[in-house]
């Protein structure tokens, strides 16, 4: 095979040296604007992580809230069903009505306004001595079920003498209705 | 380019030689004796002499502190070749030498102190072309020169080297194209063969001037074994036998020195340098033990102190402007220094376009890295998201079921302690929306007063009015209804609200005051 004079060894060079760099220059364009790109999402991303991040922490407070309110009001919702929870108020008034001394009278359930997030409205009578009766205000406010004390009458008794009688409106939250959401207008 | 450079002056001129250190300035110079070690390395101590021999002549002569000196070494250890060099660019020639070194010395470059001079180049087919050069390489191992500029550098001479024996003709004014040096020491002789004035040859020869001495002692031992007399009943001047062994011996081992020297330098001149004190005797000898074939001519300098034919040599061509000409030793790395300061510059360059690919990748590394984690945390979280609103309703519950707990039992408990004796409450009525209507007697209306006062003062009614006060019939109690507002919502914070789930119920006695 015949040598390369040095007149083609330097063509050679030169050509290979000018497609060297032609080709540096041509990949290296669509390497570079494949890295900005990819480095572009992950700056992108990087703005959605802190963009959350500032979301998440509001929500840190709420959560310390709903810590304490969890404490003051210890009532288990997902423990509760809303079908049995008017039985459940009803069974535990009137134990708590049997355990402080207390004569239950009638006792009337109605289905409260949907609008207002009511699962229905009790109301009842009670009659007893005034400790008894102060017991019993104290049971019904701490029982934990989903019931606000609508009202409270005292009258005294006309039957029994140094008795009092209690007449108490009680409304019984529909928590369902919380958890699906929206605000309440109750 | 020729590490003498051009246009540098040199105020020191030094020899090593095999057993004695030979150092000249312009005006003086001394000699020290060195001590060599059986492997021919320098003795610490010989060295602590040289050092200290130096720095007391610099000082004493006043050339201060830093002085540039020309170095000459023996020519044990050195080998001498000429060399050709393909055609070849520039750039490329240093590398060629270095090639060229490798194959034809036994050790590799790096292990050499070498140097190099160019004699000429040959045209090629007499076009004008580029074609080979000639160079002579001198070279012998670095060890040497290392430690010899170790010693200068420690005295605060800063040395350049050549050799001895290519530096001694410039003694010589009239010098022919071909001629050769002889160079007679004590121990052993330096003989070079020059052609057209560039060294071709280099021998060391095993002869000195210490030879005739141990030539005529064995002759005189042989003598006195002879005649049975002791050495000290005859003297040299006295006997003439003793003087007839000298002649003889003197005329001996210059033909033995004629047969070392052998036909090499025949037909051309050769230029007998050494110790004076001996030297005529010797040329004459060797020009007769040559028969007339080789014309000598020995030098003719004046044997002070310091001056040898190397150092004078040395110094004659420095003072000539000629010292560039002059083949230089030098420890290279590589083949040459400028492709030592290519090589690092490369280096350098090499490092700086990696650490300047890592800086601007990093930035794209980063996003190849960590994206795919980032992404798979983000979808973890907003998934976990969709579960917000569910804590918001909760807590909404929760705030409204805390606000619209009434507290009844702390209303009534306000209200029994603010009725004062007598009263009596009748109806009481309350709601969560705050509205608060009772009925009942009390003392007089004195008592009325006082007790919407304190209703008041309790901070938990507001807007307290009475709105019906009846005497009875027997004109002793009146007959209220009072209505009022109760703040509920402020007195229904969490807190309060934990600490009244451990109040205990009030007894509710003093609604029957």
């Amino acid at each position: 095979m015949r040598s390369l004079t040095d007149h083609e060894k330097r063509t050679i060079r030169i050509a290979a040296i000018a497609i060297s760099i032609y080709l540096a220059a041509f990949y290296g364009f669509k390497t570079w604007k494949r890295l900005e790109s990819r480095h572009a999402d992950y700056r992108q991303l990087i703005g959605e992580a802190n963009s959350t991040r500032l979301e998440l922490q509001q929500y840190e407070d709420k959560v310390l809230v709903l810590e304490k309110l969890r404490k003051a009001i210890p009532i288990d919702l997902s423990r509760v069903s809303k079908a049995t929870v008017v039985g459940e108020i009803s069974a535990a008034i009137q134990a708590a009505a049997q355990s402080g001394g207390v004569q239950l009278g009638p006792l009337r359930e109605s289905p409260a306004r949907s609008s207002a997030k009511e699962l229905a409205s009790m109301q009842l009578e009670g009659s007893g001595q005034v400790e008894s009766i102060m017991a019993f205000l104290h049971a019904v406010e701490r029982l934990n079920f989903p019931l606000v004390l609508d009202s409270v009458q005292i009258d005294p008794d006309p039957k029994k003498p140094g008795a009092i009688k209690v007449s108490l409106t009680i409304a019984i939250l529909n928590f369902e209705e919380w958890q699906k959401g929206g605000g309440g207008n109750v | 380019m020729s590490a003498f450079g051009s246009g540098k002056s040199y105020s020191l001129f030094v020899e090593f030689g095999e057993s004695t250190l030979k150092v000249l300035a312009e005006s003086g110079g001394f000699e020290v004796p060195i001590d060599r070690l059986e492997n021919g390395c320098l003795s610490e101590s010989g060295k602590a002499r040289i050092t200290a021999a130096i720095r007391g002549f610099l000082d004493k002569q006043n050339l201060g502190k830093r002085v540039r000196a020309i170095c000459a070494i023996g020519a044990r250890g050195v080998s001498l070749r000429r060399l050709t060099l393909p055609p070849a660019a520039k750039e490329e020639v240093a590398r060629l030498i270095h090639l060229q070194i490798e194959n034809e010395f036994p050790l590799p470059p790096e292990e050499l102190a070498w140097g190099y001079q160019f004699l000429g180049t040959n045209e090629r087919n007499g076009d004008g072309a580029r074609g080979s050069r000639e160079l002579l390489v001198a070279a012998l191992k670095k060890e040497v020169i290392e430690e010899y500029s170790e010693i200068l550098s420690g005295s605060g001479v800063k040395a350049v080297f050549t050799v001895a024996a290519l530096a001694r003709d410039r003694v010589f004014s009239n010098r022919p194209i071909s001629y050769s040096v002889l160079d007679i020491g004590s121990d052993q002789s330096e003989l070079v063969l020059f052609e057209n004035g560039v060294a071709v040859s280099l021998h060391v020869l095993p002869w000195g001037t210490g030879n005739i001495g141990r030539a005529f002692e064995g002759a005189a031992a042989q003598d006195e074994d002879a005649s049975g007399r002791s050495g000290a009943e005859c003297e040299l001047g006295s006997d003439p036998n003793r003087e007839e062994l000298s002649t003889r011996s003197v005329w001996d081992e210059a033909k033995r020195l004629s047969s070392l020297i052998g036909g090499s330098p025949a037909g051309r001149k050769v230029f007998v340098a050494g110790e004076n004190l001996k030297l005529s005797a010797i040329t004459s000898e060797l020009r007769m033990a040559l028969d007339g074939a080789v014309e000598l001519e020995q030098t003719e300098f004046s044997a002070e102190t310091g001056r040898s034919a190397a150092t004078v040599g040395l110094m004659t061509a420095s003072a000539k402007g000629a010292a560039g000409s002059l083949l230089a030793l030098e420890v290279r790395e590589t083949a040459d220094g400028e492709s030592i300061v290519r090589q690092k510059g490369w280096r350098w360059a090499a490092l700086a376009a990696a650490l300047a690919i890592c800086s601007i990748s990093f930035r794209y590394i980063e996003a190849y890295v960590k994206k795919p984690e980032l992404a798979q945390r983000l979808s973890e979280i907003r998934a976990e998201k969709n579960k917000l609103p569910e804590i918001d309703r909760e807590v909404a519950f929760m705030q409204f079921l805390n606000t619209n707990r009434a507290p009844y039992l702390e209303a009534i408990s306000v209200l029994a302690d603010a009725a004062t004796r007598g009263a009596r409450f009748e109806t009481l009525s309350l709601n969560r929306r705050g509205e608060l209507s009772l009925r009942g007697t009390m003392g007089n209306s004195q008592q009325a007063t006082d007790f919407r006062t304190k209703l008041t003062e309790s901070g938990m009614f507001s807007s307290v009015s009475v709105e019906e006060q009846n005497p009875d019939q027997n004109r002793q109690k009146i007959g209220v209804r009072i209505t009022a507002r109760w703040n509920i919502v402020q007195r229904r914070v969490a807190e309060s609200a934990v600490n009244q789930s451990e109040k205990k119920p009030p007894d509710g006695k003093g609604l029957e005051k």
